[in-house]
């Protein structure tokens, strides 16, 4: 039993380090949403939906150019977007007969693959 | 699920503990696949499964698992079986081959290409809903 427990961790590692290089290295960028990042100087030319009355209420009365504050917006590093839709359930079925014995470490992280992908994706994976 | 001569699988609402111990558990016997406890999972759930099989192929019940499988893809049960090469069972694994609606893959050098295998056909199904 003890052993299994490492080995647990030793495949979930494994498996969970093969999911997030694949991610990485899949990533590209899209068109994204931007998140505000910090408060800066809002000039009177800038578009008026940009001025932020509560901060710039934080630094005081309100005087244009002097206390009025803008937040900077960036994109977000690699794009977020909703995904909506039916996610699959995921059943998954690993023969640990006699004759795997040789391959069941890399068949056990190929498992671990499939369940994490589903468990990641928001999906309750079944064994 | 686990499968050898007997199976071990967690239900629906196992902890996640315990279904990442049964991934790890090794039992080293015969192959007999478990038909009937797939069925039993998929009837309990709603809606169709991503069921994903890694064998060797070597079943001793194939006559029985393989209308079984036939018949819960038609319901549209989506089945992937990564198919790994070295069992000596030539017969068995033409007849899962030649099975319709069964996506196979094979897989000739486990340590080189499984992990890849498998993540390309999860990611085709979860990708867009991984965070």
């Amino acid at each position: 039993m003890n052993e299994i427990l490492w080995k647990r961790y030793w495949f979930k590692a494994r498996a969970q380090r093969a999911i997030i290089e694949y991610l990485a290295e899949s990533r590209r960028r899209r068109p994204v949403w931007s998140v505000m990042r910090y408060p800066d100087e809002w000039y009177i030319e800038d578009e008026i939906e940009d001025l932020d009355v509560e901060t710039s209420l934080d630094e005081g009365p309100l005087i244009p150019e002097v206390t009025t504050l803008k937040w900077i917006k960036e994109p977000t590093p690699y794009g977020q977007s909703f995904s909506s839709g039916f996610v699959p359930s995921t059943i998954t079925v690993l023969d640990v007969s006699s004759s795997m014995h040789e391959v069941h470490n890399e068949a056990a992280v190929a498992a671990f693959i499939a369940y994490l992908s589903a468990r990641r994706s928001g999906e309750t994976p079944r064994l | 699920m686990t499968f050898s001569t007997g199976f071990i699988s967690a239900d629906w609402e196992a902890p996640e503990e315990l279904k990442e111990l049964i991934l790890s558990m090794s039992f080293d016997e015969f192959t007999v696949f478990p038909s009937h406890e797939i069925q039993r999972l998929t009837s309990e759930n709603f809606g169709p499964c991503f069921i994903v099989i890694i064998t060797d192929g070597g079943w001793q019940n194939i006559e029985e698992a393989i209308p079984f499988l036939t018949k819960i893809s038609n319901l549209g049960h989506e089945i992937v079986i990564f198919l790994i090469k070295g069992g000596e069972y030539a017969d068995r694994i033409e007849y899962i081959k030649r099975t319709p609606r069964l996506k196979i893959r094979n897989v000739v050098n486990p340590e080189a290409d499984l992990h890849g295998l498998v993540l390309s056909e999860t990611m085709k199904t979860y990708r867009p809903f991984l965070t």
